[in-house]
């Protein structure tokens, strides 16, 4: 499989000094991977950090900026970074107000999080977390891991990051990102597999004319493979999964996320049977973003995340954010 | 220094075959705890037959670096080693004895477990096509 | 001392003992990494052996720079530096093992055979407690837990310490070939479900190595 690499054990370094050199407005130390606002710690602001695998960019580096992340930690790829990145992040973006760590529900990053909050705690930093798991594909939650976090992420980092740039205290911003996760459902499809760096190819088999229901941002396996529909159909699947799940009772925010290996042609002319879906369901639609926010590398598909709006919760969402992938307001 | 053992491998199309003439190998070569030596035996679901996969594993399983000797019964068995070998799935340092089955596991598991290296572990296995019973 | 059936006299257990433990088990790992990665590939992400080689490297060369005088200590400072360069869940689960069997191990210059195998049984129970899972899950700890009994067992025996961890290589080496026919309940691998049903978990392969590795550091001398 070619790729756009020099070598496979310089990706994520790679990646980070090409994101230096296009953004100055933030602080990225490549050798400790370490990607932070160059203004924190912001005075009296509650400080968010996340981090995890790299390969799902723009999540997280890109999410950092003023009404979002303060900083992010990338680990190798799909491998969770090491406690020491988190503990430096915390450090480095709290001004006195307290850290909320944003974790994806991974075991490697749940563990590593988990270190680095007892790391963070012995320097005096006060550490809040919020693991996000909103992937409904898996619904064995007792025998296994229990559910991922993909899309709801962003929903995490942008509602939460926008109240703690408002000032709000590290246990208010702490229980609105739980209570954005509570609402939050993904569910994602994947046309093709993805192919990491390291083993330059394919990471799993999906036979051509097939398609997988339910995937993870991993690749992990998802409810079942069928043979390949179209966006229309696609798209019920996905909405019914979330909608079942979730039983919104009043309006949504709705992500249309590309996989990474689907143009944007394609996901637009799905985010059109997405909302046709939502409609037929009776669920009204306050806000759309549409793009690749958090890919699995080079795989085809998308994932669709609805996460529940208030009068708050949009307030919010529309207030300015300012980082590499989101940036409206100002 | 440590003394890192030779593995032997037995591949047999039935399962009980390789690890009944494993456990004897094992049981004849003095200070067996030391011998590094596991079976490939039948189908991976069980069942008469050859599975690469249980060849890898076993292989794997007796690799300490210092080579693997690999004792196969008959047709596919040999032919699925040789496919291994060839495609480069083996440890390197891995290598097919051309010996009798049950006298060569005995012959090659007990010169590992005294310590020989991988050439001579397979001459031991390989000997034993001379062993004369009459 | 204590002597073994063979005659040989069983080694001390001192920081040297351990700093041949971590030789040999570094050189295991590099030596066995593609392999972990195959493993893990199967019915994970492919990057098992990369990750411990690292952190084992890492680990390797950190005790060399900063040599320890107490086994409690380098087994402490091992365990510290792969929580620091593993990432994933291998790094923490690792990384507590043997900080923890480190801590339990005090500051004593040797510890008896006894006092290795409760620090070791001490670090496997904080693995469990850790990752939330138990014998039976598919993971490192299906052929730690038995990799210990078997010590324990041997040790009350009577047996010396080169008999005890060749009982404990054994076992770890059985336990993690039983684990082939397991339904994985924890980490990546429980998403597969069924599908991880027919593969050796990889962690439980990498922790067989790490048991390998004290049984031959206690025959290197």
């Amino acid at each position: 499989m070619k790729m756009l690499i020099n070598v496979p054990e310089t990706v994520v370094a790679d990646g980070l000094r090409g994101l230096a050199a296009a953004h100055p407005e933030l602080t990225v130390d490549v050798e400790n991977r370490l990607v932070v606002r160059r203004d924190a710690p912001v005075e009296g602001k509650v400080g968010l950090v996340s981090g995890g695998g790299s390969g799902h960019e723009p999540l997280h580096a890109g999410f950092v900026g003023r009404g979002m992340l303060d900083a992010a930690c990338p680990g190798e790829v799909f491998t969770s970074p090491v406690p020491d990145q988190m503990a430096r992040a915390a450090a480095a973006v709290d001004s006195g107000a307290g850290v909320l760590f944003v974790i994806k529900n991974y075991t490697g990053d749940v563990l590593n999080f988990d270190m680095a909050a007892e790391l963070a705690e012995d320097e005096g930093v006060q550490v809040a977390k919020v693991i996000v798991n909103d992937d409904v594909a898996v619904t064995d939650s007792l025998y296994t891991a229990g559910r991922r976090g993909t899309g709801g992420t962003l929903f995490v980092e942008r509602l939460a990051g926008a109240a703690a740039e408002e000032g709000a205290p590290l246990d208010r911003v702490a229980t609105l990102a739980h209570r954005v996760n509570d609402g939050c459902r993904s569910f994602g499809v994947a046309l093709s597999a993805c192919s990491t760096p390291a083993k330059g190819g394919p990471t799993f088999e999906l036979p051509p004319g097939q398609l997988e229901l339910g995937i993870g941002i991993h690749g992990e396996p998802g409810r079942e493979r069928r043979a390949m529909m179209t966006s229309g159909e696609i798209a019920d699947a996905a909405v019914d999964a979330v909608v079942t799940d979730l039983r919104p009772d009043g309006p949504v925010f709705v992500l249309v996320n590309g996989m990474g290996g689907t143009p944007l042609l394609e996901l637009y002319g799905f985010n059109a049977e997405v909302q046709r879906a939502l409609g037929e369901r009776g669920v009204p639609v306050v806000r759309t973003l549409v793009g690749n926010y958090v890919t699995s590398l080079d795989m085809a598909g998308a994932s669709v995340t609805v996460c529940r709006a208030d009068d708050e919760l949009l307030r919010l969402w529309d207030s300015p954010v300012r980082t590499a992938a989101l940036r409206w307001g100002c | 220094m440590t003394r890192r053992r030779v593995g032997v491998v037995l591949v047999s199309h039935s399962a009980e075959v390789a690890g009944s003439v494993a456990e004897m190998a094992r049981c004849l070569a003095t200070g067996g705890a030391a011998a590094a030596v596991a079976a490939a035996g039948g189908a991976e679901g069980g069942g008469i037959g050859t599975s690469a996969e249980l060849i890898k594993r076993a292989v794997h399983r007796v690799d300490a670096g210092v080579g693997v000797v690999v004792i196969a019964d008959l047709g596919s068995a040999v032919l699925t080693v040789k496919a291994l070998l060839e495609d480069k799935e083996l440890p390197d340092g891995t290598r097919l004895a051309d010996a009798p089955f049950l006298e060569g596991a005995v012959g090659a598991v007990v010169t590992a477990a005294a310590g020989a290296d991988v050439a001579a572990v397979a001459a031991a296995a390989e000997e034993a096509y001379g062993y004369r019973k009459a | 001392m204590n002597t073994s059936a063979s005659g040989t006299p069983d080694p001390a257990i001192d920081s040297a003992f351990v700093r041949r433990w971590l030789s040999l088990a570094t050189s295991a790992i590099e030596h066995k990494s593609s392999w972990l990665t195959e493993l893990d590939s199967a019915i994970g992400d492919a990057d098992h052996g990369t990750n411990m080689q690292r952190g084992f490297a890492a680990a390797s060369a950190a005790v060399e720079r900063e040599p320890s005088n107490t086994p409690g200590e380098v087994l402490t400072h091992v365990g510290r530096q792969l929580i620091s360069s593993v990432g994933g869940a291998a790094g923490p689960l690792y990384g507590t093992l043997l900080r923890r069997a480190g801590k339990a191990l005090g500051d004593q210059p040797a510890v008896t055979p006894e006092e290795l195998c409760v620090a070791l049984r001490s670090g496997v129970d904080s693995v469990a407690q850790l990752g939330r899972s138990e014998r039976g899950d598919k993971t490192m700890l299906d052929s730690l837990y038995p990799a210990v009994e078997a010590m324990e067992f041997a040790l009350s025996s009577g047996s010396g310490l080169l008999a005890a961890l060749a009982a404990a290589r054994t076992a770890a080496d059985e336990g993690a070939a039983a684990t082939v026919p397991i339904l994985a309940r924890r980490g990546r691998a429980s998403y597969l479900g069924e599908r991880s049903i027919g593969h050796q978990d990889p962690g439980a392969t990498s922790a067989a190595l790490l048991i390998a590795a004290f049984a031959e550091a206690a025959e290197a001398v």
